[in-house]
């Protein structure tokens, strides 16, 4: 297939499969602190597929601390954390800025790619709310959500658990993934494909306080383009 | 270091600035409020990422080339 220009930014689910191994192998290598990306084995009852076996990606039990706590990019352009802060909670060692997440990524096989499903839980183990993911979101993404309420991030049935999760839209994301290798010197689809997940979570992940190494993005296999001058 | 664009007015940038800083910069100069923003063709960097990370670790020929996309749909 290589990266000629009818690639249309989807891969298919084996090619998923084999993403999910190279994101997975890539975490545990330059992100050892963090909790791993495991891949999770699901049976389907036979009469909903004929594929033998099925799988998703998964990260749990990661803690992410308020990103307006710590001054860093996403509370400059906007304050979003305005609500009183009680003195009381200061000294909770739990305090209500620590949430907990689990991630999903799941390969969506109307639009073939990856799709992230995430929900998130405060540390005594309420989940969390609309309301308090918004609070946690970086401001752009608060932004994205308040332009585009129903085609950003929403709650929806987690297709292997069957409860509601959140989850981003992933109607646009052939587009931009088609954007981001379009000028990529690389012609081998497998490298690609073993790229495919990292790159994509390094926008996913900006939205929900998930960043990826930089030395996870260092590829081997892909090269900068050709220089124009 | 130096921002060069062709359409773009020519902007210094401190390697200690945030990649946040170029992110604003384009905004403004393209008068966009979204704006997808990505490196070398292979990812989309955290606005918190130092300017001297990027380069360090994807400069190449002395340049770190940074695309941008005036579109960016989620849904």
């Amino acid at each position: 297939m290589g990266l000629c220009s009818s690639w249309d930014g989807t891969i298919s689910y084996s090619e998923f499969f084999d993403a999910a191994r190279a994101l997975s192998e890539k975490w545990k290598l330059s992100n050892s602190a963090c909790p791993p990306w495991t891949w999770i084995c699901c049976k389907k009852p036979f009469w909903v597929s004929l594929h033998e076996e099925q799988g998703y990606l998964s990260l749990e039990n990661f803690y992410c601390c308020s990103i307006s706590k710590e001054g860093s990019y996403h509370d400059q352009s906007q304050s979003f954390g305005e609500e009183p802060v009680d003195d009381a909670a200061l000294d909770d060692p739990c305090a209500p800025e620590v949430h907990q997440y689990d991630f999903h990524i799941v390969y969506s096989a109307s639009y073939r790619v990856p799709v992230l499903f995430f929900r998130g839980y405060h540390c005594d183990g309420q989940p969390l709310t609309v309301d308090d993911i918004e609070k946690g979101l970086p401001a752009n993404a608060l932004k994205t959500l308040k332009e585009s309420k129903w085609t950003f991030m929403t709650r929806e049935e987690h297709p292997y658990l069957n409860r509601p999760w959140y989850t981003l839209h992933a109607c646009g994301t052939s587009e931009w993934m088609k954007l981001m290798f379009s000028d990529s010197s690389s012609t081998q689809h497998g490298a690609v494909v073993e790229q495919y997940l990292v790159s994509w979570l390094s926008v996913v992940g900006q939205v929900v306080g998930l960043q990826v190494p930089l030395e996870m993005l260092k590829s081997s296999n892909l090269k900068p383009p050709f220089s124009s001058d | 270091m130096a921002l060069r664009n062709p359409q773009l007015h020519l902007a210094k940038i401190s390697g200690t600035d945030k990649f946040a800083k170029v992110i604003e910069f384009l905004r403004r100069q393209l008068h966009r409020e979204t704006l997808f923003v990505y490196i070398n063709s292979a990812f989309s960097p955290n606005p918190d990422e130092l300017i001297t990370d990027l380069y360090k670790n994807f400069g190449f020929d002395g340049k770190l080339v940074v695309n941008y996309a005036c579109s960016m749909a989620w849904g």
